[in-house]
């Protein structure tokens, strides 16, 4: 595994180091997301009166859109972590120039693109995993979302709402 | 042969190469020698393509791209290795890169200037940090071996240690460009001087040449460039006089 990263990380990098930042920021942004199931239950709460001893739902009362409660935050550390991850090829290519003029011998390597696999490679597999990965999550707490939450307390066009979101960011 | 042809390099209006054409033929050991900003670095730049120059570069008849860089290896001042890599690494390196790597030849000069190969270049003093960038120019297997200012902080036995090893262990074929100032030191190494002012060729000559015609790279130099060897003399003179 070292040893293919190796190869996809500027000359000189460690790769346990490398792939140690790369799974940290991934996994910081994945248990941010995990707070989405704080802000479900609350908004649930909220739907009650607490009587100490017994909880009565508030009369016509309904849950909360599922864009609204994903709206608190929950991704905002897979953006965070994707913005960090297009700094890392800037910072790639910058070891370059830094101390000694590496990106001579770079550049005249018989690979041409040597350069930009190893300055480009790992940011961007780190950029498609986190996408994939926050809209499998996104699609998990949409089930949780759907499936915990009484049909009677539902408000209608939840996934038409979601891509109005996704898409116009609420903003339509 | 490196040919080069109609070469001129421009930066931001400034001519820092002009319409250059020179050739460099395969088994020479050519000195580079012209003041600072004359060209020198520019045209080495040029060759390796870092640069983007008006005319013409050829390598062996053909244009220089990936497919025969590897021909040519470099070794600047500025150094070209990778600070976070140690010495092994960069052997590794470059056996995966370029396929007529010298490897030999790495150890052996590794052994003689008894660099560590297990410590990070970064951790070189700058003297061993210039040895072991031409080190690797040298034991890359490249047929042109360009080198700018390759000696710049080395106390001068290193140099002289250089020259000797360098003369010794270079193939007939191997061709050396060397950039350097220090003029007397490279005499009795090179073979050719080319000499470079303004962005031009205002010399180029034949150090066996010069023999014959018994004068000498040092004094072929002050003449080619106008050296008046009393302008200190007459500069004392000056400020002396003021100064009463």
């Amino acid at each position: 595994m070292t040893d293919k990263i190796k190869k996809i990380i500027p000359v000189g990098y460690k790769p346990e180091k490398e792939l140690w930042i790369y799974c940290s920021v991934i996994l910081m942004a994945i248990l941010r997301s995990l707070f989405y199931f704080i802000s479900y239950y609350s908004a649930y709460n909220n739907m009650f009166h607490d009587y100490g001893d017994k909880m009565v739902l508030i009369e016509n009362i309904t849950m909360v859109d599922f864009c609204n409660i994903i709206a608190d935050g929950t991704f905002d550390v897979f953006k965070v972590a994707i913005f960090i991850f297009l700094a890392m090829i800037g910072v790639n290519y910058g070891y370059h120039y830094r101390d000694s003029k590496s990106i001579y011998t770079m550049r005249r390597l018989p690979n041409k693109y040597e350069l930009h696999i190893r300055c480009i490679a790992l940011p961007l597999t780190a950029i498609i995993i986190s996408i994939i990965l926050s809209f499998a999550l996104l699609m998990v707490f949409y089930c949780h979302y759907m499936t915990v939450t009484p049909d009677e307390l539902l408000l209608p066009a939840q996934w038409e709402k979601l891509w109005d979101y996704i898409i116009y960011g609420g903003n339509r | 042969m490196i040919e080069i042809k109609n070469v001129t390099k421009k930066y931001s209006g400034k001519t820092a190469l002009d319409d250059i054409s020179i050739s460099f033929p395969r088994g020479e050991i050519v000195g580079l020698f012209g003041e600072n900003g004359a060209g020198k670095t520019t045209l080495m730049k040029s060759i390796l393509g870092f640069i983007k120059y008006s005319g013409e570069i050829t390598l062996d008849g053909e244009k220089i791209t990936n497919k025969n860089i590897a021909k040519i290896s470099f070794a600047t001042s500025e150094h070209s290795f990778f600070f976070e890599l140690n010495a092994k690494g960069h052997k590794e390196f470059y056996k995966s890169h370029f396929n007529t790597f010298n490897e030999k030849r790495f150890d052996a000069l590794m052994d003689f200037f008894e660099l560590d190969k297990n410590k990070k270049t970064k951790n070189f003093s700058t003297g061993q940090k210039n040895q072991f960038e031409v080190i690797l120019a040298l034991s890359q297997g490249a047929d042109y071996i360009l080198m700018d200012e390759p000696f710049a902080g080395n106390d001068i036995f290193n140099r002289e240690d250089f020259y000797k090893v360098l003369s010794g262990i270079l193939e007939p074929n191997e061709t050396v460009i060397l950039s350097t100032h220090l003029i007397e030191e490279v005499s009795e190494f090179i073979g050719r001087a080319v000499l470079i002012h303004g962005g031009h060729i205002v010399g180029d000559k034949n150090i066996l040449e010069l023999q014959d015609e018994g004068s000498n790279l040092v004094e072929y130099i002050k003449s080619t460039y106008n050296y008046h060897s009393d302008r200190v003399s007459k500069a004392i003179e000056l400020l002396s006089g003021e100064e009463e």
